[in-house]
């Protein structure tokens, strides 16, 4: 049995591994885990691995930064983003947080380090972009849930979130229609969507969520939805495998999202999955 | 003691819930009981997540601005954890029981809501081997008192509007336990002792017993099937569907004082229990045929509410009377202002104000009923008066040009994707016949030889968009000259939400539309179309219709039936026809879509047997589509049970007294017995 699959015994084992960079968006990061440890239950360890050829006297002093916020924190060596993976990956660790990018100016897809481990761990991580201390104070209670409408993603929602979260929160489902989820018939479309929506949170979604649809483009439409006003950090689910034809909504929401995005993984890839009949398909005899 | 264990199941009348537990509120929706009074949903006894029971009392709500179906104590709820294997239910359409199976040898549980006497619901609960694993789980089912029995009551409503009062008794058979348990429902919102009146019933039901219920329960639904018979030689699958839905339509309404009947029915919580178009146009005329006290009902909903309707005229500063679009229980109209769409906006909900079709809608109702029941009684007394104060709101409606021609403006047709249009044709022919209707049937005292002039002179001068070189109707002014985009261009889809996909404004600047418009005259008043012009208005809005509303396909495939294109009608009627049993819509889980199985009823009987009730006497053009042997049909028709069953080259009435058909145009008399006419194959 390896680290990776030993059960988490109790809520004093949970953490939460911070990884810090000595950089403008530490403390977004710093923010970031310290809200999510409070959604979990977890402690917060903060990581920073030191690169071979980082400088002498880096400019955020990030000993005195993770003591402020009150984070141990262990510096490793190595490459950064292996180090990361395997450090995330050990019993206890319940989540990673990571810097979305570097600098604090926007509008760039996510980092290459928060992109390697987002697709390199089994454990969900969260996303942070730069500005987080701007936009947010906490605690954190308003999820937003995107949610396309198959067994395999919600279920990844579903199990995942759940374990992980240990206050009650404020879910939010979204789903955007799209040719292929969009009802067929709507004699009366705000009742008949009502009738819908609450058809898809019974099949899908955690408890006592509610739901908002949009049209259009999916990734366009989560993206934009992804609002401060609106919650407090986004949860999706995905296969951890980017490409330009894959995971475009992780990939679009990351680029531009200004609240945290928590990515949780699939089930292992080559595992069997059940298709659920989607909301519009039950057959009967 | 009858055995449950004698339950015989004929697959041909039995409908299976489905069992994947992602599903459960579909099947909730499709096993529900009701018996016109009172409704149950197909609920597990066992509680759990994700279950959304329910009990409802016809005309029961709550709430002035948006009244809302009261939902009454659930009756069904047996304490036991649910086993890990999901029992199987079956729905037995010619019993009216909802069955559940057990594993094993364990006898199968009952449950029903009485069709013969409207207060009593009953279930017989086998609690067997496969809750015994469980069943350590819950505390023991508790014993009756001295006599076995044990009586609950429950109410829901703030003032006690509906009474549940159950009397159950427990008995056990080694380790097997069985609970009976009859209950009495009473609702209403007046200031009876419900409770009183439930304690006395609930006694009179026990001192019956269940055995003897269910009898009388069977006794009656085997009553109904005699005159709602529907046989399908050929294609067991769509007679089955058809049976499903003609057992829900008859369980939908009784004949018994007023029936407002909602889009959903009993069967679910969808639309508060709200009343549209949906029934006038799509229930009462079938159950006109297969139930007329239950559709005579229905009208008297209507007919009580012309008070509500003449102030509503009044209010929009016109004459007569005007029905709202939605009603429930005090007949004013209860549509909704506003509502989030499918792009989460919120936006305007408009039908309300201005979707008046529907005050023709139940004219016609009137008389369609009058048509199929020859119950001419009803055109006496505040019948007639709905006729002539509904076209009175036409007249005082129309707006008349510089040259004469009578127009409507600013109003939402059936396809609600064109809203705020002008002579629509729909609302302004259905104006037409509600005008010319009454005048013919006006007499001294209930309007002036002026006043019904000018009912005739309006409908005349009424725009209807007919182009008589090709036959077309434009749907509404200006139609022609919007972006002519078919539904394929949009979708591959059979049924798609073309609002949804496209956009509102695109939508709305296109030809698609959402579902039958200007073919919904082609289906109701045949009459009033230009003769010959079904062909052309088929060719040209068919390809245009989404089917974004449930109610379209039906229709269609009516309509295509009667143009002789049956094969092609058979494709739609198969969607139409599944549409709940499919949950086609995602929406099955909030109740089952009565219209539809109205259309669906009324594809079989003006579609593929092309059976009408005429002024002179009934019609038929049967058009079978080729997988199909024979069709038979039984309705009342006149005071007497008639069945009539079509091949493709000929058609057979049996009746109990002798009268006239027309069968493709041609008189013949229907003597007592079998009379068969030849109409050879397919011109």
């Amino acid at each position: 049995m390896t680290d990776d699959d030993q059960p988490t015994e109790s809520l004093d084992d949970r953490r939460i591994v911070a990884a810090l960079a000595p950089s403008a968006t530490a403390p977004a990061v710093l923010l970031a885990s310290r809200l999510l440890a409070e959604i979990t239950g977890a402690d917060v360890a903060g990581v920073h691995v030191a690169e071979r050829d980082a400088p002498r006297s880096p400019s955020v002093d990030l000993d005195a930064l993770a003591a402020e916020y009150g984070v141990p924190l262990d510096v490793l060596s190595g490459p950064v983003e292996a180090a990361l993976v395997d450090r995330i990956g050990r019993h206890g660790v319940v989540g990673a947080v990571v810097g979305a990018r570097d600098r604090l100016v926007g509008g760039r897809p996510a980092g290459h380090v928060a992109l390697a481990v987002a697709q390199g761990s089994r454990r969900p991580v969260l996303v942070v972009p730069p500005d987080l201390d701007a936009v947010s104070s906490g605690p954190w209670r308003r999820v937003l849930v995107p949610l396309e409408g198959t067994l395999e993603t919600s279920d990844a929602v579903l199990d995942a979130f759940g374990s992980l979260v240990v206050v009650e929160m404020r879910p939010v489902v979204l789903h955007v229609f799209t040719p292929t989820t969009a009802p067929p018939a709507l004699d009366r479309p705000s009742r008949d969507l009502d009738v819908w929506g609450d058809e898809f949170l019974a099949r899908h979604a955690p408890a006592g969520a509610r739901i908002e649809h949009r049209c259009g483009v999916a990734s366009d439409e989560v993206a934009r939805a992804c609002h401060a006003d609106r919650a407090d950090l986004v949860v999706l689910s995905w296969s951890q495998v980017l490409a330009p034809d894959r995971a475009a909504i992780v990939q679009e929401v990351l680029r531009r999202s200004p609240i945290p995005v928590l990515l949780l993984p699939l089930q292992v890839v080559d595992a069997p999955t059940v298709e659920a009949p989607p909301v519009g398909v039950g057959p009967s005899s | 003691m009858t055995s449950t264990a004698s339950v015989h199941l004929d697959p041909a009348w039995t409908v299976e819930l489905p069992t994947d537990p992602r599903l459960e509120r579909v099947a909730e929706s499709l096993g529900a009981l009701s018996n016109g009074y009172v409704g149950t949903r197909a609920s597990w006894e066992e509680p759990g997540p994700g279950a959304t029971p329910l009990v409802v009392v016809q005309g029961v709500y709550a709430g002035r601005d948006d009244p809302q179906r009261i939902h009454g104590p659930i009756w069904t709820t047996v304490d036991v954890a649910r086993a890990t294997e999901p029992a199987r239910r079956l729905l037995d359409l010619r019993g009216g029981v909802l069955v559940r199976l057990g594993t094993g040898d364990d006898p199968p549980s009952l449950r029903f809501v009485s069709a013969h006497r409207p207060h009593a619901m009953a279930m017989r609960f086998e609690i067997g081997s496969e809750h015994a694993a469980a069943a350590g789980t819950r505390s023991e089912i508790a014993d009756g008192g001295d006599d076995g029995r044990r009586i609950t009551e429950a109410t829901s409503g703030c003032h006690d509007e509906i009474v549940v009062r159950t009397s159950e008794r427990v008995t056990r058979h080694g380790a097997r336990v069985t609970v009976e348990r009859i209950a009495c429902c009473v609702g209403g919102t007046g200031p009876e002792d419900r409770r009183g009146e439930a304690t006395e019933r609930l006694a009179e039901l026990d001192a019956i017993g269940f055995d003897r219920l269910l009898a009388e329960h069977r006794t009656a639904w085997a009553r109904r099937w005699e005159s709602a018979t529907v046989s399908i030689a050929g294609d067991p699958e769509m007679e089955r569907a058809c049976r499903f839905a003609v057992f829900h339509l008859l369980a939908a309404a009784r004949g018994n004082g007023e029936m407002g009947v909602g889009a959903r029915g009993l069967t679910g919580r969808a639309y508060g229990g709200h009343v549209f178009w949906d029934a006038d146009v799509f229930v009462l005329p079938v159950l006109a045929a297969l139930d007329p006290p239950a559709a005579r009902a229905m009208l008297e909903y209507r007919i009580r509410r012309l008070p509500a309707a003449r102030r509503a005229a009044a209010r929009s500063g016109r004459r007569g009377a005007r029905f709202p679009w939605e009603s429930a229980d005090t007949g004013d109209d209860v549509t909704p202002r506003s509502g989030v769409n499918a792009h989460g906006r919120r936006v305007p909900i408009l039908t309300g104000e201005r979707e008046e079709h529907i005050t023709a809608d139940v004219a016609w109702s009137v008389c369609e009923y009058v048509a199929w029941t020859g119950d001419h009684e009803v055109l006496t007394g505040e019948g007639r008066a709905l006729v002539m104060d509904t076209a009175r709101y036409w007249s005082s409606r129309c707006e008349m040009d510089a040259d004469g021609r009578a127009h409507i403006r600013g109003v939402i047709g059936p396809d609600e994707y064109h809203e705020l249009v002008d002579d629509n044709a729909f609302t302004n022919v259905m104006a037409r016949w509600n005008l010319r209707r009454a005048a013919a049937g006006a007499t001294l005292g209930d309007a002036t030889a002026a006043e019904v002039g000018n009912w005739l002179r309006l409908a005349d001068a009424l725009v209807d968009g007919h182009d008589a070189a090709t036959g077309r109707y434009e749907q509404f002014a200006g139609y022609w000259d919007l972006e002519p985009l078919m539904a394929a261009d949009v979708h591959d889809a059979e049924m798609f939400a073309a609002d949804v996909l496209l956009g509102v404004e695109r939508t709305r600047a296109a030809q698609v539309i959402k579902q039958a418009d200007v073919l919904m005259l082609h289906h109701l008043v045949p009459d009033e179309v230009a003769s010959g012009s079904l062909e052309a208005n088929l060719d040209h809005y068919l390809p245009r219709t989404s089917h974004g509303s449930s109610l379209s396909p039906a229709v269609h495939a009516a309509l295509l039936a009667r143009a002789n294109r049956a094969d092609e009608a058979l494709t739609l009627f198969r969607t139409a026809a599944r549409l709940d049993l499919d949950d086609r819509t995602g929406s099955t889980a909030g109740g089952l879509h009565l219209a539809t199985m109205g259309g669906t009823w009324q594809a079989l009987s003006s579609g593929f047997l092309g059976l009408r009730a005429l002024h002179d006497g009934l019609h038929l053009d049967p058009h079978l589509p080729r997988p199909w042997r024979t069709l038979t049909l039984s309705c009342w028709y006149h005071g007497q049970i008639l069945t009539i069953r079509a091949t493709h080259h000929d058609v057979a009435i049996t009746c109990e007294h002798e009268f006239t058909a027309f069968v493709r145009g041609v008189a013949g008399r229907c003597v007592p017995g079998r009379t068969t006419f030849q109409i050879g194959d397919h011109p």
